[in-house]
């Protein structure tokens, strides 16, 4: 397995209002591909700090984040803006989707920002979202879907454009044990099949469960690397 | 890009009343702009058009000093089928040659000062107000008509009526001065009551007779079919008769040019005024509805969609509006016309528009350049106003949109 | 107490709205007020101008002449009355004049004119016409058949100072008045219509030839402005009444003297509160559209203030407050730079582009000054100040009538 990611001394320091707040600190890990790895620890521990630095949404105050041997430090904002369009994907807690767009639609989105055609749009969503278990739901619009389905097409929308990295911020958080547990394992066969590396931040225990790997953060750093 | 218009065209029907009211604002701005200009048009180009009628016609031609000074010894010897032949190419409607002078008008009890015109009735028909005809009595049956016709507001300064005699004095071509009595056969009605004190109308050859005038004539007067061919019918009759002074009516009545040049001005600015008011609107509109939606933009740029697009998504939004907002200001506009046909009636202000010189009836015209000029205004100063909102959107940093929490 | 700065702090929540809606408020002030006050002086002056050169603000008529110029209307015995309003403060100026109509000639030309027979001692203080001659003199009591004619005339008749003028006309008896004046004068009125027909003589001329008896036409009073000129009214019929004189006689102020005058600027201002109030109705919709947004996106907001006991009353006070602020501030800011382009114009004069045609034909300079004024700074603020309030009641309607459940969850 080659490396996917590799994090060289990240460090985040925010500055607050007088005091500075040390979000993560001197940093190191490296990510193969096709792992499944759940960043854990208690809020306030850099997770989430450290997943958008690795997803380009961020830039850290000193270290390197290199991703397929590209260090991202040398991107320009265009540059990170296609590798999001076409290598990473993201699964936030809530608030995923497209409003106005139905989930058909919000699928089809980034495919059209890719430039794919009309006909093969519709055809890879329409898939996709049978895929994850939403056949017959494709003209709904997020608001006619419950907190679930709407993860739901959110993977959907994640995976569609056949990313290298999906990560997944708290996704399961307002979701109900069984929901939760379906969306997991749900992932889990995205990476078993389509082999794309899934990164969690979260302190879900189902989560937990279904994780390869789990690195858990402490105050900014690295207190545990599990492998199973 | 269709994306981007589907997207922009939902979103503005995401908060259904803040975009109608917005549109409404958008139109009432719109429509009350065209409103006023097209009446503020109805009155200068109904100026002009009086104007025009008014014994002055498109085009006129002179012997070189006649304007300062017009004197019957200030004659010239060009017939009208002559000026109609070199026009040729052109269409005319009608040419007049008359005779006109200032004279004093006698009658029993009063005397006024009066411009004496001596014309062909028939010629006149289709070129000035005297070819309308007469409220009393007859017109002028030709050239050779031994009568006068007069104006109501003379005849009653006058203290005179239909049938009576009236006494002109006037100079000759000779400059001595000559008088003849003339009875009263018509008394005409005109839109002002200035020119029905100005003008007394006597028959061309009885004119000409009586200044001793031979076969002279004061000025041609002739109207074209289509009123912008005047530059082209000067420079025409330049060439044929480079020795007379050929003038169109703009030249002639300054005023009313001045005063519709004014009104471009003034128009112009008056779009501007209001268009800005609207925006001020438009940009709160879409400074908050941008506000609003700062997570979903976080979203979507984290799924690599450029700023620039979202800066265009966002400027479509405003486009659209100000869009539907014009094309319903434009159509209320519109409406105007069907219901003010009759035209605004302004005979409280009599006085004022008789000093004015526009008629009791004022009916709003379509311009159809003042209509672009507001919808072009609108749409670019609505844009420049909402670039600010829209480029504020483009460039919120995703971590800080999307998660309440930054750490 | 509490609720001015709860108000008061929540404008400035959102600054940009803030700015936005008092900026709205704000600019169309301005521009109402710089507009109403270019139009109001430019009233002033055309007012001015017209009636300086020769009508003067008030004139004494015998009745029905100003709609019929009958040469035999006269006012007789006119001294008496004249040394009795001459006692009336806040007259500046009083003169007599006798009116008449005839046929001047030069060696080449003729013309009909208008022949005034005015008292040289007192014709300037009513006239300006005596002090615009640009070529010879103005009449005295000394000479007897001086005229002076206006230089348009003059051009027309091809005729200078000194040289004769044949005048024809028609007396009060009916005979025929024919008599050689000179020219001793030609003046600029500025008024194109005044220079081109009009023939000024000695009223004691004018009286022997025209069998006068003494008589008058008019009366010309000039007082110190329009608005004084209305005071002086009633004194004057007055006076007249105590006469108690066989003949009727109208007092006339500038408005009858010059009803185009009037009727235009009656027009004007019509047309102009045309115009402005379709900038206020714009405004107000602006206005209606940003509180109706702000009470509609704090739902949430108003649920939990609902949920603590507090009344819908509250709350619709509260956003009374937050738009009475904006407003005023709006107010003062419009009021600010409104005050700022009047001066500014006040100083450098405002000249609209191509205007000067139709500046002359009302006798207007071709700069004009506008003033800050009491009226033309109120009414805007007013009506714009208003009709904002009225753009609230919908909103603060619908504040009255929320449910603090639905509130809660943002569904106003």
């Amino acid at each position: 397995m080659s490396v996917l990611i590799k994090c060289e001394s990240l460090s985040k320091i925010y500055d607050q209002e007088e005091t500075k707040v040390t979000a993560l600190n001197n940093v190191s890990l490296t990510i193969n591909e096709g792992e499944f790895v759940s960043l854990v620890g208690p809020s306030g521990s850099g997770k989430s700090t450290l997943l958008n630095l690795i997803g380009a949404l961020d830039t850290p105050t000193s270290g390197k984040v290199t991703v397929d041997g590209v260090n991202l430090a040398v991107l320009s904002k265009s540059q990170l803006s296609d590798l999001r369009l076409n290598n990473i994907s993201f699964v936030f807690q809530a608030y995923n989707l497209i409003p106005v767009l139905s989930a058909r639609e919000n699928v089809e989105f980034v495919m059209e920002l890719q430039g794919v055609s009309p006909k093969e749009r519709k055809e890879r969503s329409i898939a996709i979202l049978e895929e994850v278990g939403l056949k017959g739901l494709e003209s709904r619009r997020p608001s006619q879907l419950s907190g679930g389905q709407q993860q739901r097409v959110a993977v959907a929308r994640a995976v569609v454009t056949k990313p290298r990295l999906l990560l997944a911020d708290e996704p399961t958080a307002n979701l109900d044990s069984n929901t939760a547990r379906n969306l997991v394992s749900l992932m889990r066969e995205m990476n078993e099949k389509l082999g794309i590396t899934f990164i969690f931040s979260t302190h879900d225990p189902i989560v937990m469960e279904f994780a390869r790997r789990i690195i858990k953060l402490r105050d900014g750093a690295i207190s545990e690397d599990i492998k199973s | 890009m269709p994306i981007i218009l589907k997207l922009a065209f939902r979103n503005i029907w995401r908060n259904p009343k803040r975009s109608l009211i917005t549109i409404g604002a958008i139109s009432i701005g719109v429509w009350s702009a065209v409103t006023l200009s097209s009446i503020a048009r109805g009155l200068s180009y109904g100026m002009a058009d009086d104007a025009i009628n008014n014994l002055v016609g498109h085009v006129q031609i002179h012997a070189p000093k006649y304007l300062d000074d017009p004197a019957a010894e200030f004659n010239f010897n060009i017939s009208s089928s002559i000026v109609r032949d070199r026009l040729s190419s052109l269409k005319v409607r009608a040419v007049a040659e008359r005779v006109r002078v200032p004279a004093v008008l006698l009658s029993e009890r009063e005397s006024v000062g009066v411009n004496l015109v001596g014309i062909d009735p028939q010629t006149e028909k289709s070129l000035s107000f005297i070819g309308d005809g007469v409220s009393e009595g007859l017109e002028l049956m030709d050239q050779k008509d031994p009568g006068i016709i007069i104006g109501k507001r003379l005849k009653e300064i006058l203290k005179t009526k239909l049938g009576n005699r009236v006494v002109l004095v006037t100079q000759d071509s000779n400059n001595s001065i000559v008088d003849r009595g003339f009875r009263i056969v018509g008394v005409f009605d005109a839109k002002l009551e200035s020119t029905e004190k100005a003008f007394v109308f006597v028959g061309r050859e009885v004119a000409q007779s009586f200044l001793n005038l031979e076969d002279g004539i004061s000025e041609i007067s002739l109207k074209l079919e289509d009123a912008e061919m005047v530059d082209a019918a000067i420079a025409t009759l330049k060439m044929e008769f480079p020795e007379m002074e050929i003038d169109s009516w703009y030249v002639l009545e300054p005023l009313v040019i001045a005063l519709r040049k004014v009104q471009d001005g003034f128009l112009i600015i008056w779009f501007f005024i209001v268009i800005v008011s609207v925006s001020f609107g438009v940009v709160n509109t879409q400074l908050m509805s941008t506000f609003e939606r700062m997570r979903e933009f976080g979203v979507m740029m984290a799924l690599g969609l450029k700023p620039k697009r979202l800066l265009s998504m966002v400027t479509v939004e405003s486009l659209m509006l100000l869009v539907i907002g014009l094309s319903m200001g434009n159509l209320m506009g519109a409406m105007n016309f069907f219901i003010l046909s009759d035209g605004i009636d302004l005979s409280t202000f009599a006085a004022a528009s008789e000093q004015l010189g526009f008629g009791k009836i004022v009916i709003p015209r379509f311009i159809a350049r003042d209509w672009i000029q507001c919808s072009v205004l609108l749409v670019v100063i609505g844009l420049i106003s909402t670039l600010y909102p829209a480029w504020k959107g483009s460039r919120y940093d995703p971590v800080t949109s999307i998660s309440g929490r930054g750490v | 107490m509490i609720l001015p700065q709860l108000g008061w702090r929540n404008i400035w929540r959102n600054p940009k709205r803030t700015i936005l809606t008092v900026g709205a408020i704000g600019f169309s002030i301005m521009v109402l007020e710089f507009f109403f006050s270019l139009q109001l002086k430019t009233y002033d002056a055309a007012i001015s101008a017209s009636v300086g050169i020769l009508h003067g603000h008030i004139q004494i008529q015998g009745e029905g002449y100003n709609d019929n110029p009958e040469i035999r209307n006269v006012i007789t015995s006119a001294n008496n009355l004249k040394a009795q309003i001459r006692e009336l403060s806040s007259i500046e100026g009083l003169s007599m004049r006798g009116v008449g109509f005839g046929l001047v000639s030069s060696e080449t030309r003729s013309y009909g004119v208008q022949i005034l027979g005015v008292e040289p001692e007192s014709e300037g203080e009513v006239s300006n016409i005596p002090g615009l001659i640009k070529d010879g003199v103005y009449l005295d009591n000394n000479q007897y058949l001086g005229a002076v004619i206006g230089s348009v005339l003059a051009k027309n008749l091809k005729i200078g100072t000194g040289q004769p003028l044949t005048l024809m006309s028609q007396g009060l008896d009916g005979s025929l008045v024919a008599t050689v004046l000179t020219v001793i004068g030609i003046f600029e009125s500025g008024s194109t219509e005044i220079d081109r027909s009009t023939v000024e003589i000695s009223y004691r001329d004018f009286d022997e030839l025209f069998e006068m008896n003494g008589g008058a036409h008019a009366i010309v009073v000039r007082s110190k402005d329009a608005d004084t000129a209305q005071e002086l009214l009633t004194p004057i019929s007055q006076i007249i009444l105590s006469q108690q004189r066989e003949e009727k006689l109208a007092v006339l102020d500038w408005q009858k003297l010059l009803p185009g005058l009037k009727q235009s600027i009656d027009l004007d201002m019509s047309a102009g509160w045309l115009f402005y109030t379709s900038l206020i109705v714009i405004v107000s919709f602006s206005i209606l559209n940003t509180f109706l947004m702000s009470v509609l996106e704090r739902g949430h907001e108003f649920g939990v203030i609902l949920s603590l006991g507090l009344k819908p009353k509250f709350m619709a006070g509260l956003l009374f407050l937050e738009a009475l602020f904006l407003i005023l501030i709006g107010i003062l800011i419009g009021n600010l730079f409104g005050a700022l382009i009047v001066e500014y114009f006040g100083s450098v004069g405002f000249s609209a582009p191509g205007a000067e045609e139709v500046l002359k034909k009302w006798n207007l300079p071709s700069r004009i000054f506008p003033e800050v004024s009491l009226k033309s700074f109120f009414w805007p603020s007013f009506t714009v100040g208003v009709s904002a309030i009225f753009s609230t009641l919908y909103p603060m309607f619908k504040v009255l009538r929320l449910d603090p459940l639905k509130a809660l969850k943002g569904e106003v």
